[in-house]
């Protein structure tokens, strides 16, 4: 893998963790999804959209998704896919960091096996 | 984690005063003959030199060696000692509950319930620094034998190892924040914890009979109490008869509270809810391995014909559609279930899109299988585990 497509590859994850993270807050302003708030398409439509993170999070999305597309002109998927992993390993990071959660050593090791994971598959 | 302050770091701004507080002491007792005495002398000893006013409460669980009596010959010297006796015996878990729940009725919730073994191991002299920590706001101190400077001696290396390895197993499964000693029986307890768990769940409270009841109270508590630990010298040799733990019953026991606690908050999910969720995982492979086929053949271009070449590529749009059908199913389900419950779901997804990029024809060493396998399980271990509610230490 080159360094331009491990680049393309890094920075398409990071995007994807902010567009996760900040949909998440969007539809959580939107509110639970029912059968009812289904019947009527447009107004959960209109809902959807007066949200500002919702459009932030697709954004980013739209983002990674070209980064992602450069990745995968180069790097075979069984590659590149992978790497996705690391998203966890970043989330767990803004927790600790930004929003001060407690980790259990359960969910360490986990992350511990995410980086092996995608070293063994960068490498191998 | 957070720094917790340390045992017998009372500077002046954290010092909370333990004047007037009521302690009363829970011995739950079965053949305890030769040492019943010699306890009860310890605790009014050490609770002698203290500010807080004490009782002892020695519940005999069918003693047949005249147990509840020796206690009672206390009572009768002036000591504040009352005996509930069952019969027949019934079990450590029972005996602790009834204790417990009959302290906890009759205190007021700022009281403490201090609980220890009637065998001398565990000596009253570290009560001073618990009921300390309970002042200070947390609602269950355990006496640990897992922190700087905690010692257990005179038990055999097999034990000390079986009961380290059951501690380290619950930590690792289902810890609870500041808790490392998770069967030791030398605890303190703010009654009001104690008399809101026997309101809410009766006397399911404590329903294992061993050592296991420990921890089962502590997982019982798990929500609504802030733990935290102090250390302390298990003396087992102290003990004045043999012990008559069984190994076996005693590691059956632990696997069945933990699985009892877990399955009752575990987290239901619909059905239908999950049929998304598996729809959209499938759906988001399939968009990759289009994307990845609609690109092959662009290594050579520049960036901008590169995006050129992808916009172009009916294979690409394919699969951008794909993907975005994938994301608004997977939205449905973000807004109906916590990201923690959804991203295991998603941890399937990197076996799936590796397994379809091999069909198509990409080569996966051995090397890389293995890479996605430790990915797929630490996406697992960080995400599902992550389920477990951890409650933030209170502090006043």
């Amino acid at each position: 893998m080159s360094q331009h497509a491990l680049a393309y590859v890094l920075a398409a994850v990071t995007l994807v963790v902010g567009g996760q993270t900040t949909l998440k807050i969007g539809m959580d302003r939107v509110g639970p999804i029912g059968l009812e708030r289904l019947r009527d398409p447009l107004r959960l439509l209109s809902d959807t959209v007066a949200v500002t993170q919702v459009w932030v999070g697709l954004l980013l999305y739209v983002a990674s998704s070209v980064l992602w597309l450069l990745a995968l002109a180069t790097v075979p998927l069984s590659v590149a896919y992978p790497f996705l992993g690391l998203s966890y390993v970043f989330i767990a990071g803004v927790s600790v960091i930004a929003l001060g959660e407690w980790l259990t050593p359960a969910q360490w090791l986990g992350i511990l096996l995410v980086v092996f994971g995608v070293v063994a598959v960068a490498l191998g | 984690m957070s720094a917790e302050p340390r045992v017998g770091d009372q500077n002046p701004e954290s010092y909370v005063s333990v004047v007037g507080r009521r302690v009363e002491w829970v011995i739950p007792a079965y053949n305890e003959a030769a040492s019943i005495k010699d306890l009860i002398s310890r605790i009014d000893f050490v609770s002698s030199g203290e500010s807080w006013d004490y009782s002892i409460l020695v519940v005999d669980d069918g003693s047949v060696d005249g147990t509840g009596g020796l206690a009672l010959e206390q009572a009768q010297l002036g000591l504040p000692v009352e005996v509930l006796r069952n019969e027949p015996n019934q079990g450590l878990g029972r005996t602790i509950g009834r204790g417990l729940r009959h302290a906890s009725e009759r205190l007021d919730g700022d009281a403490v319930i201090m609980t220890l073994d009637a065998d001398l191991t565990q000596d009253p002299a570290y009560a001073p620094a618990m009921i300390q920590k309970v002042a200070e706001g947390y609602d269950v101190v355990i006496a640990s034998r897992y922190r700087p400077g905690a010692k257990v001696e005179g038990l055999s290396m097999l034990r000390r190892a079986l009961s380290y390895s059951a501690s380290g197993l619950v930590s690792l499964i289902r810890p609870i924040r500041g808790v490392r000693d998770y069967s030791c029986g030398f605890r303190a307890y703010r009654a009001s914890v104690v008399s809101q768990a026997f309101a809410e769940v009766g006397d399911d409270f404590v329903s294992e009979r061993g050592f296991a009841s420990m921890l089962e109270i502590a997982e019982r508590l798990r929500e609504s109490a802030s733990f935290t630990e102090v250390p302390f010298v298990l003396r087992y040799q102290d003990k004045r008869k043999a012990s008559e733990i069984r190994i076996m019953p005693t590691i059956g026991a632990y696997f069945r509270v933990l699985v009892k606690v877990a399955s009752t908050q575990r987290k239901v999910v619909p059905v239908a809810t999950l049929g998304v969720a598996v729809s959209a995982i499938i759906v988001g492979s399939l968009a990759q391995l289009l994307l990845r086929l609609g690109m092959v053949g662009s290594a050579d271009l520049t960036v901008a014909q590169t995006l050129l070449f992808a916009a172009t590529s009916p294979l690409v749009l394919g699969g951008l559609a794909l993907y975005v059908l994938s994301s608004v199913l997977w939205l449905g389900i973000l807004s109906r279930i916590e990201l923690s419950v959804a991203y295991p779901l998603g941890a399937s997804g990197y076996a799936l899109v590796v397994l379809l990029a091999a069909m198509s024809g990409e080569t996966v060493s051995a090397a890389r299988w293995l890479g996605v396998l430790s990915i797929t399980v630490g996406v697992l271990l960080v995400a599902w585990l992550g389920v477990a509610p951890v409650k933030k230490v209170a502090r006043p």
